[in-house]
């Protein structure tokens, strides 16, 4: 069968399949499902191969992020956050804990919570609050994702806060590759006199931000100078993105499935076809639908 | 007319997926039980929508299921 012959056999109602693409014929639709399946198969063992083809890639820098914080606040009607090294010192120590601990929470497997990290780096406080993200690819997302969430966009637009610091650290987390972003707030208890408020942190596997923490009653020692936990802003070196990847592939398929219904549809209806099958533009609102949720899900969790 | 009504559900179907995938968009689990709730509703509609037009058929139901099932495989793949 010539390639012109075939491609009318998959994407054409002919006398060949009974007026009916191929491709929409119930085996044609499982076989894309089995192509799809292996594909992503495919992909995942390729992640995983030693060739470092495939990974995950991040463009988060710490500049970024604190500028894109300090926008939403001043369209807030709220003073910018100044970035403090010691916040930053914290942010970094509470990344590499997570990854040494390996887990994904405000609070430690071993009990740790989120203020021990502002202890350690010598920051005292009477307001503290922190935002996690992970798995994000840029900047504009996961900022979009933290405002979509009320107990993380109230963090960001909170007026009791007055510094902020960051730590954009990759690495790999509960065996998969990452780059972890830990934002704390903080206003230090040198500058302001405010009511101490009882802190709402909890250990689940989906964290919710801790928004106002608990003032301690002793003083806070300042550590011994320490070599920096294991740092790095950068972004991770240059590799195909699995998640962009997985996504063109399925925008793919499902594009050549979707042609195929509507060339299909087009065919029938001009040639005033009687069939007993589903109906075509049920499954084109259908699978667009599903494809536009694809461009919307982000790869990247919140906590 | 009882066409015009089965789209109109198709319609509400779709901008509540819509919604809660716009509103959810960074809670995995939630948009995964929301995107197999979406399939299974195409497939019952797919069911009542072809027993209005009085051409239900079997192969039909198994059409839909598969389209259902590749909708869900292509976000799953991206969500899991």
């Amino acid at each position: 069968m010539s390639l012109s012959r075939k491609l009318r056999h998959w994407f054409t109602p002919h006398v060949s399949n009974n007026f009916r693409a191929k491709l929409l014929h119930n085996t044609g639709i499982f076989a894309l499902l089995g192509i799809i399946l292996s594909l992503q198969v495919f992909l995942r063992l390729l992640e995983h191969s030693p060739l470092h083809i495939l990974g995950f890639t991040s463009s988060i820098t710490i500049d970024e992020v604190v500028r894109a914080t300090n926008e939403t606040r001043v369209a807030a009607g709220l003073p910018a956050l100044s970035y403090n090294e010691k916040l930053a010192d914290a942010a970094r120590r509470k990344a590499a804990n997570m990854f040494a601990e390996n887990y994904w929470a405000h609070i430690s497997p071993s009990g740790k919570n989120p203020w021990v990290w502002f202890a350690e780096a010598g920051y005292r406080y009477t307001f503290a609050g922190e935002n996690l993200a992970k798995d994000f690819g840029d900047t504009s997302r996961m900022m979009s994702a933290w405002m979509n969430s009320p107990t993380h966009r109230d963090n960001i637009i909170n007026p009791k806060y007055k510094e902020i610091g960051l730590a954009v650290v990759p690495g790999t987390l509960q065996g998969a590759d990452t780059v972890l972003v830990v934002q704390l707030f903080g206003t230090s208890s040198g500058s302001g006199g405010a009511v101490p408020q009882v802190a709402s942190a909890a250990t689940t596997s989906n964290p919710v931000p801790v928004t106002v923490a608990e003032v301690k009653a002793t003083p806070i020692p300042t550590p011994a100078p320490t070599s920096d936990p294991v740092i790095n802003s950068a972004p991770v070196p240059p590799r195909f993105n699995q998640f962009t990847v997985s996504r063109l592939l399925n925008l793919a398929t499902t594009g050549l499935f979707i042609l195929a219904l509507i060339i299909d549809l087009l065919l029938a209806q001009s040639k005033v076809l009687t069939r007993r099958v589903g109906n075509n533009w049920a499954h084109i609102i259908f699978l667009n639908l599903i494809l536009l949720a694809t461009t919307i899900v982000n790869a990247g969790k919140i906590g | 007319m009882q066409k015009s009504s089965d789209y109109f559900v198709l319609a509400l179907l779709s901008a509540f997926y819509l919604g809660i995938v716009w509103y959810y968009q960074g809670n995995t689990l939630l948009l995964l039980i929301a995107s197999i709730v979406f399939a299974v509703s195409y497939i019952l509609w797919g069911i009542f929508h072809h027993l209005h037009q009085g051409n239900f058929h079997g192969k039909i139901v198994l059409e839909y299921a598969l389209v259902a099932l590749l909708g869900v495989a292509i976000i799953s793949t991206l969500l899991i």
